[in-house]
């Protein structure tokens, strides 16, 4: 298990730099001039050449990667070009909405999932045939055309919730979570059925093994087989469905952020792209990488953990 | 009946990579030499993780030997490109074990069966048709079969179809990989009279892997015993079955329970007073003796010492036992191999 | 003609006749059409403006209503749809083609090029798509051919990863190494017998990621990003209907079912073709709580049973018999077939004293099997089982409901079956399932549980019990897991073991020491033993008495003894002049001719009279009754005394 962990994480190094490297590379693409589209089109020759040393811009690119890769190493991701704030601080303040939105998901999801796959995989008949379909039609639904559907109903319609922005959980527990049950839900429901699918799959699956035959045999009941034996061969493939959804929240949020107004990595991410400010893209990249990185390595310790093949392996 | 050799195995060495990072390479097999003879069938018998398929792999150009010689109608084919590959294949062809997976599930057998013509390319490939319908016919299939998929035949008939593949090129030798293992006993023993008659009436030999032993005694002219990538012994498969020498042959051969349950009593009495249970067996040494472990005449020697290959009668055994000074008197003095 | 259809051409053929999959074809087929032709579909200019008809509701000139500046919204819709179908097409052509590359070079060649392409498809897995598509189609200037192209490299690494899967297993394939052996090049060899295994799951995915990559464009446009302001593609609409969603909240309608319908017919296709696919269909093992009640069989035909049950070729016997461990009478196990219920295991009646060892024996498909899981209440669904009567150990399970009978499991009787590694659940230790079988059968203490584990253990001959105990299913040799599963066999001190094929896949030194203990087992705990074997050596050596089945049928029974000696039906005969000796090396075997009927092709008459030497006329006019060959000797054969008389059938093997 030590030694799995160890791989992971050395491997997470290389994949991590290339990342860097791939988000510079892609700012170096920007077409026209970065200080021209700060300026505007009216600035002069010398305003334009003072950004250009300012940002570091009059330096052959090499060195600008190098000094750019040497700086985010020691954990500075530069400075903003429009608010002139430190990247890292921004990113600090973007997280903590980000990740409730992921977390909470997450969970949501996990929970609802695993309830109704196991229930339509165990029952079946119509049941599974019910489930199976709202599944399907639910993974279908656009998220960005449902939170307005969620925003209509619950927040303009009976106003229970409000229909934009953040409370931050330490001002207030209740309103942080009231600010974030549409945004969850508009993201839950696609990534619940995802999951659901993958947990009905995985416990017909599982129910078609060897094993399942020896353990009635040897007179375990079918209710222990099922909570205790099904249950934990299925959450292996489970696990790994949990984490690809988790990681489908970060592509999710820069929508989502962006109609609930919710001040999180995805709004850096878009006001930074709109506005040219690479650094602060460069950066809000580098931080999805990241977590999308520990997601993968904490997807590898759960199977690890779940599944002694490979933790032994 | 020729006497020349047709495939001669030297001193042959296969290794797969270790498990773990930087860990030691497996040894499968580990220095086997036999020879077959042109029209003759020799039997490579011998338990799992003996080596037996490997050096089936190894003959047919699938895996790389890491050492040793692989000789074939007088060539050396130890290593082999792709040309060289395409002239062996003219004269050697393989009947794998599992007939669900040794036919391409999504190509007509018509297809399949013709592929070792296309191959050879030229002459070869003209009147395909017709020899494809003529073979199926040879190993009793209907005609209407060419245009149909694998998955609609009984084991048994991929299994013809498998061979007549392998026949569709006039091949000198078939290597035969748990060819019948597969088969339920009627099954088997159709397919088994079908290689028999093709033998003889084709005269290409057989290199005949398996598990059983009854069987490749059946089929065999001589016998080559593995066990963990070694030769036990080997000989004429006749004396092999009735006077083994080596005590792992006679493991095998007192384990193998026979049809007929008089017999058996008598035999499972003799075999549960001498039998070493392999719940107690050590690991096998790294030099010496492999069988050690399990053996019940082990002496101090076969700890160590690596036993040579010693002829007794027409037999060769791999046993100190049989070794120079440890020959016991009743064994006839040694003949050399021809 | 059966056969003549490729399983991928079968799959497909299955995957149409699900009603949700024509369903799906019908929309994406309307889908391409419009948005190839959409002023040919649309009624109206989709841009034209009509500020006297501002967001009116569905009519009969615009069916779907207008939108703000009273534009037709079906026929924004239609020509909206050019351009999403264009550039999800694209994404996936990008996405198939670089992955299907790398996924074969990397999973055919292995080495370097397998570990640079598991490298690329880390990092591409290590970025959220969507982030980097948002960066793209800034930095692009919102070209949204550059956009979608982007996407479906990011979309490649999963295509990589399941192409590389798919040929690594390929690669292995029995007939990719006949056609290496056959000199075959590489090349050819991809494309004509690796690659065909992967086209199923890559069509698949495909859908799958069409799905995907029509939500992410519509994402897109939802942002103002990928796609002219001015165009009607359907995340502007979606943007547009926002707008007005408090006064006019049908406009959300109309786009909200289009962009649904539409990733959900994707979602269909993939979905009906992965479950047509032909590896995708397995049973559960796990036996309901209620089984199904079956109609009588077609293929079976009508007996007249004879009071003491000889129908189903039992020795008579004295109606109570105390020292009968299993009586089975008249065991029918059917299965719902298309052509209606067909029986597997056709009035089948068995039964074994204490202690005794009686074996099952026959050919694949005989039923043997399936009638070992009826006996323990384990016939996988949809079978479905009739009997007379079913008595085990005293307890007449036959009229038992499911839940009585699940108690005699592993209390009164238990089971081994034949591959010792799948029979384990990975995920626990050899101590953990014996513990929790302990627990549920004896109600021990864990403690007490532990430690009557590790004399289990060692009582089926394992030496260092606590190694054993820690370890897990995959771990252990062959030999070793089958030790395992008798020990799990034995936590509820069964009065009947069935084993099923216990040895088959062990070699054949490990097959005596496993024989062995199972008679140690019979002798030290009077335990009864069912052996089902196609291994006449196997069964001379444990077997007390033996039950020979073919077609569905028991056709002999009798002491194995008897049964060897004078076999009293030709069917046991041919399989022991089957069986390749020794002795008679170079001879030809004397193999019967052809193979086991199927269920549904039974005759009615004996069923074996096709393949049979003795066959006589009235052999195939009507089902053949028991005969006496001796004493607790029966056959159903007409010729069976004749039959019998001749001498051995199998040379006996001489003593060595």
């Amino acid at each position: 298990m030590a030694r799995l962990v160890v791989r992971r994480l050395l491997l997470a190094v290389p994949t991590l730099f290339v990342v860097a490297t791939f988000s510079f590379l892609l700012m170096q693409l920007v077409p026209g001039d970065p200080a021209l589209m700060i300026l505007g089109q009216n600035a002069t020759q010398s305003q334009i050449a003072d950004l250009h040393t300012q940002l570091g811009l009059d330096q052959p690119p090499m060195e600008q990667y190098v000094s750019w890769l040497g700086s985010a190493i020691t954990g500075d991701l530069g400075t903003s070009i429009i608010t002139g704030r430190s990247v890292v601080s921004s990113l600090s303040l973007a997280l903590p909405p980000t990740m409730s939105l992921a977390i909470l998901a997450t969970v949501v999801s996990l929970l609802l999932g695993v309830t109704f796959g196991m229930l339509g995989a165990v029952k079946g008949g119509w049941t599974d045939r019910a489930i199976q379909q709202v599944a399907g039609v639910g993974l279908a639904i656009p998220n960005f055309w449902v939170a307005y559907i969620l925003i209509l109903v619950f927040a303009l319609t009976f106003q229970l919730f409000p229909a934009t922005g953040y409370v931050p959980i330490n001002q207030d527990p209740v309103g942080w979570l009231k600010s974030l049950v549409l945004p969850v839900a508009s993201i839950a429901i696609a990534n619940t059925c995802q999951i659901l699918l993958q947990t009905r799959a995985s416990v017909l699956d599982v129910q078609s093994r060897d094993f399942i035959r020896t353990l009635q045999a040897t007179g375990i009941r079918r209710g222990a087989v099922l909570t205790k034996h099904v249950l934990r061969n299925a959450a292996i493939p489970v696990a790994v469905a949990t984490g690809i959804s988790f990681i489908g929240v970060f592509s999710g949020v820069v929508v989502i952020e962006a109609i609930f107004n919710t001040p999180g990595l995805g709004n850096l991410l878009l006001t930074g792209v709109q506005g040219a400010d690479f650094p602060v893209v460069q950066g809000t990249i580098v931080v999805f990488a990241i977590l999308v990185i520990l997601t993968n390595l904490a997807v590898d310790l759960a199977t690890g953990w779940l599944d002694p093949r490979v933790r032994l392996s | 009946m020729e006497t020349e050799t047709l495939l001669k195995v030297e001193d042959l060495r296969v290794e797969y990579p270790g498990t773990g990072w930087r860990s030691a390479p497996f040894r499968a097999v580990d220095g086997v030499s036999f020879e077959i003879r042109r029209g003759e069938t020799v039997g490579l018998v011998g338990e799992s993780g003996s080596g037996k398929s490997t050096i089936g792999r190894a003959v047919l150009g699938l895996l790389e030997p890491a050492g040793g010689r692989i000789e074939f109608g007088g060539h050396d084919v130890t290593h082999r490109d792709r040309a060289t590959q395409r002239q062996v294949s003219r004269r050697l062809q393989a009947i794998f074990q599992d007939p669900y997976s040794s036919l391409n599930p999504a190509r007509t057998v018509g297809r399949t069966m013709v592929e070792p013509l296309e191959v050879q390319g030229g002459a070869a490939r003209a009147g395909a048709v017709e020899k494809v319908a003529s073979l199926l016919a040879d190993v009793g299939l209907p005609e209407d079969s060419t245009d149909r998929y694998p998955p609609s035949f009984s084991g048994g008939q991929r299994q013809r179809i498998a061979i007549a593949r392998s026949l569709s090129i006039s091949p000198q030798l078939i290597i035969c990989d748990e060819a019948v293992s597969a088969l339920d006993l009627v099954t088997r023993a159709q397919v088994l009279n079908l290689l028999g008659d093709l033998q003889r009436e084709r005269g290409f030999a057989y290199l005949f892997i398996a598990h059983d032993l009854p069987i490749v005694t059946y089929v065999s002219q001589r016998t080559v015993v593995l066990y963990r990538g070694r030769i036990m012994e080997q000989g004429p498969a006749r004396a092999v079955h009735e006077s083994p020498l080596h005590p792992y042959t006679q493991m095998l051969l007192a384990a193998v329970p026979v049809p007929d349950p008089a017999v058996q009593r008598v035999r499972r009495a003799r075999r549960r007073a001498t039998a070493v249970s392999t719940g107690t067996a050590a690991q096998p040494p790294a030099e010496g003796c492999p069988f050690a472990p399990r053996c019940p005449k082990v002496m101090s020697r076969c700890w160590t010492q690596r036993p040579e290959a010693v002829p007794v009668g027409e037999q060769v055994v791999e046993c100190h036992l049989f070794g120079p000074s440890n020959r016991p008197a009743w064994v006839p003095s040694p003949v050399v191999r021809p | 003609m059966t056969g003549t259809r490729s399983p991928f051409r079968a799959a497909l053929g299955a995957m149409v006749r699900r009603p949700a999959v024509v369903v799906a074809l019908v929309w994406v087929g309307l889908l391409v059409l419009i948005s190839v032709f959409p002023d040919f579909f649309a009624p109206y200019d989709p841009l034209k403006q009509d500020l006297s008809a501002i967001f009116e509701p569905p009519s009969a000139t615009h069916w779907l209503g207008t939108d703000n500046l009273g534009r037709d919204i079906l026929s924004r819709l239609i020509f909206g749809s050019t351009g999403m179908l264009q550039g999800a097409v694209l994404t996936a052509v990008v996405a198939v083609v670089i992955g299907v590359v790398l996924g074969l070079v990397a999973g055919y060649f292995g080495g370097w090029a397998d570990s640079a392409v598991s490298f690329y498809v880390n990092v591409l897995l290590s970025v959220p798509g969507f982030v980097i598509i948002v960066t793209v189609a800034f930095i692009s200037g919102n070209n949204v051919v550059v956009i979608m192209a982007s996407l479906g490299v990011v979309f490649s690494s999963a295509i990589a990863r399941l192409v590389r899967g798919s040929t690594q297993a390929a690669r292995n394939l029995l007939y990719v190494d006949s056609a290496r052996v056959s000199g075959l090049s590489t090349p050819r060899i991809i494309t004509r017998h690796v690659f065909p295994n992967v086209t199923g799951p890559l069509i698949v995915q495909t859908f799958l990621f069409l799905a995907q990559a029509f939500l992410i464009l519509a994402s897109l446009s939802f942002l103002g990003l990928g796609f002219d302001p001015q165009s009607p593609d359907w995340g502007q609409l979606v943007q547009q209907a926002t707008q007005e969603i408090n006064d006019h909240p049908w406009l959300m309608v109309p786009i909200g079912a289009a962009l649904i319908f539409t990733v959900l017919a994707f979602n269909q296709l993939g979905a009906g073709l992965r479950e047509s696919l032909p590896q995708n269909r397995r049973e559960s093992m796990l036996v309901s709580d209620r089984p199904r009640v079956a109609p009588k069989p077609a293929n079976l035909a009508d007996r007249a049973l004879t009071p003491d049950g000889t129908s189903g070729l039992a020795a008579p016997r004295e109606l109570v018999d105390e020292d009968l461990a299993l009586d089975v009478r008249d065991l029918t196990v059917s299965f719902p077939q298309d052509a209606g219920e067909i029986a597997v295991v056709d009035t089948v009646s068995l039964h074994a004293k204490r202690g005794e060892v009686l074996g099952l024996v026959g050919e694949s498909g005989c039923g043997k099997s399936m009638t070992a899981l009826a006996v323990l209440g384990l016939v996988p669904a949809p079978g479905a089982v009739q009997a007379a009567s079913v008595s085990i150990a005293g307890h007449v399970v036959s009229s038992m409901s499911e839940k009585d009978r699940a108690r005699l499991r592993g209390r009164t009787i238990a089971m081994i079956g034949q591959e010792p590694m799948v029979a384990l659940d990975p995920c626990f230790t050899a101590g953990s399932a014996l513990v929790e079988a302990l627990r549920a059968n004896r109600g021990m203490s864990r403690s007490e549980a532990k430690a009557t584990a590790l004399e289990l253990l060692t009582k089926v001959g394992i030496a260092r019990p606590m190694a054993v105990f820690q370890s897990y299913p995959h771990q252990l040799s062959g030999g070793m897991a089958q030790r395992v599963a008798i020990a799990l066999a034995l936590t509820g001190k069964p009065e009947i073991l069935i084993a099923d094929e216990p040895t088959t896949a062990l070699d054949v030194t490990i097959q005596a020491e496993i024989l062995d203990l199972l008679l140690d087992l019979r002798d030290s705990e009077g335990m009864t033993i069912v052996l089902v074997t196609h291994d006449l050596g196997v069964l001379a050596d444990v077997g007390d008495r033996v039950a020979v089945m073919y077609a569905g049928e028991i056709i002999e029974t009798g002491t194995t003894a008897d049964v060897f000696a004078r076999p009293g039906h030709p069917y046991t005969r041919g399989l022991l002049a089957a069986v390749p000796d020794a002795a008679a090396e170079g001879d030809r075997l004397a193999a019967l001719p052809g193979r086991v009927p199927l269920p549904r092709d039974w005759p009615t008459g004996c069923r074996f009279a096709e393949r049979c030497a003795f066959r006589m006329p009235a052999c195939t006019q009507a089902p053949v009754d028991a005969t006496i060959v001796d004493a607790g000797h029966l056959s159903r054969c007409l010729a069976a005394r004749e039959v019998a008389a001749i001498s051995p059938a199998h040379p006996s093997t001489e003593e060595r």
